[in-house]
Formats: structure tokens, sequence, C-alpha cells
């Protein structure tokens, strides 16, 4: 589609603005879900940020002191370290799976039916569900994981009570996800064309040169939707860890979202919380800008024939 | 293509009956008739739910008209009142609320809470009934927020069959002995460990930091008091505090914590039922315990040949030490019927709520004249007597997030690896700023247990 | 400039199985079998330990197999909690999700892929950006944005939002309408088709296999959902399956033993997984609709 170049600065006429009325209308909904979803939330965090607020009493104002809080609580340090050391492994993990598991159902296996309705399976089990489930299994009493592992003389381990074991579940976990992800890789992978390979074969690339150099760029796209997902994913991280450890051991598992929501609900220290959400914000910012810069210079949008 | 189940028609349908549903269901989930009273409980055992089911009989027969709806919230974790937060600032919480009374003056001075002092002045003679320290626990700035309803006191509980077969003197575990030392009674516990042929542990003697031998009682014992009164400041960081967290330096020398740990998912994991405790089934034979264990042991191990006794000392020769809690009702913050709440409130806590409390659930009762009933305190008697000795933790407004900054304290010794002034170190610092906001700040100048 | 991207048909059907001399690869297969193995592994705990009685659980060495099939423990788990009126409330949550998502997605994705008007993909920029915001932002304002209306402990603000829009599936949407021919909608605006019955009429049955996606997806999202109700359900009666379960394990842990929990979770997951497999082609089919750029 031929991209609708406005040229700079020109003057609205009036087929613009009536046209632009026309799309109002059409955009409401999302005027009014971002005006109470994104905007106030977002002016009203900055807001109580600068004051103490329990949402039950009075406002205090307290300048910049939940801020320079922030950088004094230990938690907080850890809370963003356990958040980082979860994006920095799932994230990547989770990608390298995804296109591994659609690289091998691209190699047209006959039963590949089967095999995608089952790495598909776990991704349709509710988070909440599947953290039980892992409870379960990695328990020495109950779980199959010991009991696998011992066959190999492993000693009997709580994987979920060593802060390297705790926060390696939860990542594993994330993992079980891999299937959907590869699906849409695959999706991808299908519109690579075939007759690009065959080229490549006559030349004399061998399969990991086709795979740079032609599935990998034309792959690049769905590469940062997944990416985009995943990384987003990681900032928010909290369900499984809320279950599975309570944050736990030794504060492990409390990643940042699961201190700012004990924060603002079991403390009531909206000020406080709201600091904290403002700054996760601010780097979500970041994580989004540095992505599209470096889309910008990967992607690759579509053939240019 | 296959045809997608919503035709137009069909969704216009449903989409305005499921508005209308939606509608219909999400009014009225609060009533105010003046007769109705809504009560959350954390405590949600069966026992528990039993006992607080007799109190609300008890209640309404004497308020003929009344009703009490009893709504079951259990906490995440010690003084957890997240659901109630939730509730008061959405406009929907109850009228009363059962409150870890050690987080009344964090969650009064944080406005989740109604001030009872005006309704508690109108009733003259009241706070003389009940034990100093637990009213003052219920208190903030000198205001009743909440009434005490029951305290405990803790123990040391052994199992006798398990100490004979290791060959140990029961001697020192007879209560005329006096108290024994901590070093004393980790001794006795590794006497009794057990390991299989892969070096995992089949019976642990005594984990002397599980249960109820958290930091709370070793810091008690210690004598630490968590604040300075004088300079309004946490004192995480005196020497009696890190006396106390030496213990779990020690400790997690002479145990491997990770294969205790193991040991624990192992035969007691989360969700197992309770007649799997690992004391009821002698996989431990030592365990800091309070009054309030009591009913479960008879209820699942009723042959366990038990015994209990002073909690260990510092040094031998120390005076016999114990420590209490227990809970208090209060009433959160824009209640729909504050009146009846109040009532229900007094009755809850006063004798006849009280009585059916502790005798039902293994509690002791707040309210002194009742210590002295020979039938209220049947079972738990020397759980009553050792009251005498006991202390308690200072009321702080920050007391729920203090739980928490010592309990990683703990687990940063233990599975961090670090020194107990370093943990500790880290604690103050989390909690300092927290405190700062309530300054200045005293904490209630009769600070005798009675 | 020419790019071929995905066909512009209105479905987004894979392409045809192509024989090509990339066929069988044992190497794939070895490892797609060992992942499909590592996957079920999860499943296949849940339904052994749904089915063991609880002496099976004692045992100090778990077994691959239930010594016994305890169907009981699915009776029982109805029993331990209101089962029914969870799954009951979840039903209605999702419904109502699902015809929000798919009509306001719809006119407002309508706006940004079919309507031309000055400064349209500057705006469409801020709902990509939008799809970066950390719900963690939203997560307090929002909540006294409820308490204000006094609609906390209802289920509005579970519902209402999906009513409103949302950045990804407004980009999903787009990036499906944006395939549509120009011509045909131009040759029915020619005619005096009103902008509403454009997409009435020629955009959403074009765009259906899209916006079955994205109702499945927030059919998911819905019937998954566990901090909204969380944080907004206190009243047991309005509780959703997810908050239930939990409720069942921390409520009567005692009662609620490993073998219940098992058996309550398989009893919600159950729907979504007969779901899957009624609208299997949808549900693949849809997940790759992401992978359109």
């Amino acid at each position: 589609m031929a991209t609708t170049s406005v040229k700079k600065r020109a003057p609205w006429t009036r087929k613009d603005r009536a046209a632009l009325g026309k799309a109002l209308l059409f955009l409401s909904p999302w005027i009014l879900g971002t005006l109470a979803f994104t905007v106030f939330p977002l002016v009203y965090s900055i807001v109580i940020s600068f004051a103490r607020y329990t949402g039950l009493s009075g406002i205090k104002w307290l300048g910049v002191q939940n801020y320079t809080r922030l950088f004094s609580d230990p938690l907080l340090g850890k809370s963003a370290l356990n958040t980082m050391w979860y994006g920095v492994f799932a994230v990547p993990i989770g990608l390298v799976i995804a296109l591994l598991l659609a690289l091998a159902m691209n190699r047209r296996v006959r039963e590949v039916a089967v095999y995608r309705t089952i790495l598909y399976l776990p991704s349709l089990i509710p988070i909440f569900a599947f953290s039980f489930i892992f409870v379960v299994l990695l328990n020495p009493g109950y779980g199959i994981i010991n009991k696998f592992l011992s066959a190999f003389g492993v000693a009997t381990q709580n994987y979920l009570g060593d802060p390297v074991g705790a926060k390696g579940v939860i990542i594993g976990m994330a993992q079980f996800a891999a299937g959907n992800a590869a699906l849409i890789f695959l999706a991808g992978l299908n519109n690579v064309p075939e007759t690009l390979y065959d080229a490549a074969k006559v030349d004399g690339a061998n399969a990991f040169r086709r795979f740079r150099s032609i599935t990998l760029p034309l792959l690049s796209p769905v590469i940062l939707f997944n990416a985009i997902n995943g990384i987003n994913a990681a900032l928010q991280v909290f369900i499984p860890a809320y279950i599975i450890t309570n944050g736990g051991p030794n504060n492990s598992t409390l990643f940042y979202l699961f201190y700012l929501y004990k924060n603002a609900f079991s403390y009531a220290q909206l000020g406080y919380a709201s600091a904290m959400a403002v700054i996760l914000f601010l780097v979500g910012i970041a994580l989004a800008l540095l992505v599209f810069g470096l889309s910008r210079r990967y992607v690759h949008y579509g053939l240019e024939v | 293509m296959p045809r997608t189940a919503l035709t137009r028609r069909r969704f216009g349908a449903l989409a305005g009956a499921a508005v209308g549903a939606a509608t219909l269901t999400s009014c009225a989930s609060r009533s105010s008739s003046p007769k109705h009273i809504s009560y959350w409980t954390t405590i949600t055992d069966p026992t528990t739910m039993t006992a607080w089911n007799a109190m609300k009989a008890g209640f309404e027969k004497q308020n003929p008209g009344y009703h009490v709806d009893i709504l079951p919230k259990p906490s995440l974790g010690t003084g957890d009142a997240t659901d109630l937060i939730t509730a008061v600032r959405g406009r929907s919480g109850p009228d009363c609320y059962l409150i870890d009374r050690y987080t009344t003056a964090q969650y009064a001075g944080m406005g989740l809470l109604e001030n009872l002092q005006d309704r508690v002045d109108q009733e003259p003679g009241l706070r003389d009934q009940y034990l100093n320290f637990a009213w003052n626990e219920a208190s903030y700035n000198g205001a009743a927020y909440g009434i005490p309803l029951d305290t405990d006191s803790r123990a040391l509980f052994f199992n006798k069959a398990k100490l004979a077969a290791a060959k140990i003197d029961l001697k020192p575990f007879e209560r005329s002995s006096g108290p024994m030392t901590v070093e004393q009674a980790v001794d006795y516990g590794l006497r009794m460990n057990k390991k299989d042929s892969k070096g995992d542990y089949t019976q642990v003697g005594f984990i002397p930091w599980q249960g109820q031998g958290f930091w709370a009682t070793w810091c008690l014992m210690y004598g630490a008091k968590f604040f300075d009164n004088a300079t309004c400041k946490m004192a995480l960081t005196d020497p009696k505090m890190v006396d106390a967290y030496t213990l779990f330096q020690i400790w997690d020398k002479k145990f491997d914590f990770s294969k205790v740990d193991a040991f624990n998912a192992t035969y007691q994991p989360p969700g197992a039922p309770p007649q799997q405790g690992t004391f009821y089934t002698g996989r431990i034979a030592m365990s800091v315990d309070g009054n309030f264990a009591l009913p479960g042991l008879k209820q699942y191990a009723p042959k366990l040949p038990y015994g209990t006794t002073y909690l260990p000392v510092v040094k031998k020769g120390d005076p016999p030490f114990t420590w209490s809690g227990g809970f208090a009702m209060v009433m959160p913050k824009g209640p729909a019927n504050a009146d009846g709440g109040w009532k229900f409130i007094k009755y809850m806590t006063g004798p006849e709520g009280q009585k059916t409390y502790s005798e039902m659930t293994s509690h002791l009762p707040t309210y002194k004249s009742l210590l002295e009933d020979k039938k209220v305190i049947a079972g738990q008697e020397f759980f009553a007597e050792i009251l005498k000795y006991s202390t308690s933790r200072p009321p702080l407004p920050v007391n729920a997030q203090l739980q928490g900054a010592l309990d990683t304290a703990t687990q940063a010794i233990q599975i961090g690896g670090s020194s107990p002034r370093s943990a500790l170190n880290a604690a103050q610092q989390q909690m300092a700023p927290n405190m700062k906001q309530y300054c200045p700040f005293k904490l209630p100048s009769n600070g005798s247990f009675r | 400039m020419v790019t071929t991207s995905i066909e512009p048909t209105p479905d987004v059907a894979p392409r045809p199985p192509v024989q090509t001399t990339r066929h069988g690869g044992w190497g794939a297969r070895i490892f797609l079998l060992i992942m499909s193995a590592i996957f079920l592994i999860p499943v296949y705990w849940l339904v052994v330990t749904a089915f063991k009685t609880p002496t099976d659980l004692a045992q100090a060495s778990p077994s691959w197999f239930p010594r016994s099939w305890r169907w009981a423990n699915f009776s029982d788990a109805f029993r331990a909690f209101p089962f029914g009126r969870f799954f009951i409330n979840s039903v209605i949550i999702t419904a109502l999700t699902v015809i929000g998502t798919v009509i306001s997605n719809m006119i407002v994705a309508y706006g940004f892929a079919c309507l031309e008007w000055r400064g349209r993909d500057k705006v469409f920029y801020i709902v990509i950006a939008t799809i970066f915001l950390p719900s963690a932002i939203t997560l307090i304002p929002v909540f006294d944005l409820w308490g204000w209306l006094h609609l906390v402990n209802t289920w509005f603000p579970l519902i209402v939002p999906s009513f409103l829009g949302s950045a990804f599936f407004v980009f999903l949407l787009r990036q499906f309408m944006l395939q549509i021919p120009r011509d045909l909608l131009d040759a029915a605006r020619i005619e005096g088709a009103s902008e509403a019955r454009v997409l009435w009429q020629i955009v959403a049955p074009i765009s259906r296999p899209a916006l079955a996606v994205i109702a499945i997806f927030s059919a998911l999202g819905a019937w998954n959902d566990f901090l909204g109700p969380l944080i907004y359900l206190q009243d047991q009666k309005l509780q959703t399956l997810a908050i239930g379960l939990q409720y069942l394990r921390q409520t009567q842990p005692d009662k609620i033993t490993t073998n219940l929990l098992m058996a309550a979770s398989l009893m919600v997951i159950l729907p979504v997984v007969i779901m899957f497999f009624l609208f299997q082609r949808y549900f693949i089919r849809g997940i790759t609709l992401g992978g359109v750029k």
C-alpha cells in the first residue's frame, strides 16, 4: 500500500477537516479508552508519585522524596534486578526455542499437525493453573522432576527453595508458551518464497548461509513482533511468582511489578508505588525506542523486487 | 472458511442480554440494613470457623433480629490485609474485621480503620478488663482502633518417644528443671537427625527457625526492642538483634539449610493433608510452637507422646521466657453499619465471645478475668501460667512491612549467605524511611504486660 | 515500491502444503518429538495427579500412574468450593469481554485502516506506543477511578475496558484491513454507502477471520485473567475461576489436597482445550495473523 504522504505544514483544507471529523467518530471508543486508561493514569500516577497517599486518608506532599527513597530501597534494587534477570534469559531463550520449533515444523514432517497441537497446548493453560501444576511437578514429594533426576544420582532438592532455582523455574515455565511464538514464526516462514531457496542452492549456498541471508532477514519483522511481546511480558512478570513462590526465597522472585503491587495494594503506599510505576514507564519507553531503533536497521519489510 | 457462530442478529441479542446480566449481578453487593452486620475473618480453618459460627449464634440469640454474615478472607501471610485495603478503597469493606493485632497500628496509621476511642469512652472501665499489652497493640497514638480478642504463648514441644529412642535424658525436658539453653536444645536436636543413603534427611530432630521459631522468638529472647522510642528510629542493628540473628548463622553451619528445605518439601509439602505434619508423624522431634497448636495435635496425632516445656533461653539460669501475640476485632473505614459492627465487636471481644473462642480454638483470652476461669484455659494451663513471663513485640505503625523485612533478613543469612550485620543493615535501610513518615511517634507509656 | 506481502486475500489461509525437496528431515522430527514430550509433561502430570488418591500422594516416591483412578476427586473439588458459580461468572465475563473487544476494535481499526485522514500514521504511532504501556502504571489510577465510581466489587472494571478498544487488537485488525482492496471500498462509497455501511457490510464480513482471532485472544485473556479479579472482586459470589482456585488453595489447605487442586485445575483448563479442538483451524490461522507485518 502506498503511504499517504502529506506535505509538511500544508494548510488544512475543509476536506481534511471533514475527513478528520469522520475519523474521530470511528476512533471515539479508542480515544475515550485512551483518555480513561492511559492519559488519566499517566497524569494521576505522576502527580501522586510526589506525595504520601494511602487512598484512605488525605494527601501529604513529599516533593521528590519518593524518588530518592527508590534509590535507597534495597528491595527495589533487588526487584529491578530480578526482572532484568528474567528478561535477559526468558526473552532470548524464548525466541530461540520458538524459532527452532518453527524451523523444525517447517521441514514438513508429515505428522506436523500433531506436534503443532501438542506444542500449542501449554499456551492454552491459564498461567495460574500452570503455576499450580509446576508447584506439584517440582515438589520432592509429589513431583516427577526430582524422581527423574534422582535416576541420575542427583540429590533431592526443593528447587523452589533456592534463589537461582526458583528464578530458573519461573523462566523455564515461561518457555512452555513458546508454541504461540513458534506458530507466528511458522507463518512467517510460510511466506518465504520457495524459489529464493532454490536460487540460493543453485548459487551453492549451504543451509546455514541460506538461513542467514534468506530466512533471517525475511523473518525479521516477525522476530521484532515476538521480541516486543516478550519484552512487554517480561517487564510485567508477576503472577507465577505470586502463586508459586510469593516472591521468595530471599526475595529472589520478587519481580518489579510484584513489589509495586505489594506497595500499592498490601501497604497502601500509593505515592511510592506510583513513583515505581513512573520509572517502569520510562524504562518501557526507552526499551521500545531501542527496539524500534534496532528494527529500523535490521528489519526488512518485504522483498524489494 | 467455517462460518462464524456469531451472526449479526445473534450478536446483538447476546450483547443486550449480557449487558443486562452484568448490571443485575453487580448491584446490591453491600446492604446497609441496621441489623445486618458483615464480618471478615482472616482465620479460616475449620475449627475456627466452627467457633465463629458459635459466637455468631450467641450474638444473634442475645440480639434478636440481627444477622451476621461471616466471610472467610484468608490472608496471604502474617499481617497481610490486602483484601481489606482493596475493599475499603473500593468502598466495599465489611463492618468488622479480624486483624493480626500486631499490625493494628500500621493499618490505623494508613487510615484503614475507624477510631473506636469515642465508643470506648462510653464504656467506663472497659480498657481495664483487658491485658495491657493487648490493648496497647490494638491502639495507635493513644486511641483504640481495635478491641483485643485472644492471646497466646510459646513453648518447646518435644516427642518423648523420639528422645528416648536417641537415648536422650528426659530430665532437662521436665519443667521443674527450668528452661534449657538454645545451644542445648539444638544439640539434642542434632542427635536425632537421620539421613538416607543419598544424604537426604529422613528425620530432623529440631529445626529451630521453623514454625514459631522465627526471628520474633529469638530477638525477644535476647530482649531486642526493634525501635528506639527516644529518637523515633528503628533499632534493627542493635547488638541484641545482631546476637539473635547470629543464631541463624550458627544454625546454618550446623544444618545444611537446603537439605532441611528439601526435607520439608518432601514430607510436608504444600497441599498435604494436615495429618502429614512432620511433628505429628515424628519426622521432627522438637518444635517451637504455641497453645494454638494443641487442637491439631489432638485431632491429627492423638497418640503422639509429646510434652511441652519452657522455651530455651540465652544462658543457663536465665528466667523462663515466652512471648505473646493474638488478634483483635477492628472496624474498617466507612462501614455500612457502624453501630451494628460495634455491637458485634463488643460481644466477640467481651467475656461471652472470648470464652467461646478460647474454649473452642485453644487460645488464651485477653479478658483478664477469664484467665482465672479453669474451664476456659482447660488443656492449656501451662500456657496460661507462663504468661507471667511473657513479653510482646512493640506496636509500631510499620509492623506489616517490618515482618517482611525481618523475614528477608533471615533468608539473606540462610539462603543468601549474608552476615547477620549486613542482613540487618539492609532491613534497617528499608524500614528507616518507612518509619520516618510516622514520626513523631511514641510507644504507649505503660508498657507492662498485664 | 512494490512489496510482496501476504497475498491480499480476505482469508489468511495457510498455503497449501507445497511438496518440495524439504520434506522428511529426521533431525527435525527427533527434535519435535523430544520437545513434544517435554511440553506434554505438565499436562500429563496434571491429569495423573488429578486422579490420585491421598495415600498415593503420601508415598515418598511419586508413581508415574495412579495406583487407582479416583474419579471422586472431581466431585470432591466441586463440593469444596462453589465451582459452578465461579464457572458461570467466568463464562459471562468472558462472553461480554469478547463482544466488547470485537465491536470496539473493529470500529477503531476501520478508522485507522480504511479512512484517509491527515495525521493518521502519526496517531497510529500513539496506538503502537500504548501497546508498550506497562499495565503497572494504570493499576493504581484505574483502581481509584472505579473506586470513585463506586464500581469496585462489580464486574464493570473487568468488562468496560474491552468496549473501549485495545491498542494491540487495533494494531492486528488494522494490519488485516489494510489488505482489503481499496477499490472495493471506494466502489461502495461511490454508490453512496455511508462509512458505517462500508464497515458493516464490506469490511466486517471480509475481516471475519481476523475478528475471530481477536475474539479468541480476548476470550483466552478474560478466562485466564488473574490480576483483574484479584483486585476488583472481593465478593465471593462475583469471583471467577482464576481467583476461585487460588481461594480454594488458601482457605482450606487442610481440606484441599493436591489431588483436588489438580482436579479443579483440570476442570478449568478443559473448556479452553475443548474450544481449541473445536476451533483449531481458527486458532492456528489466527495466531499466525500476528506474524503479518
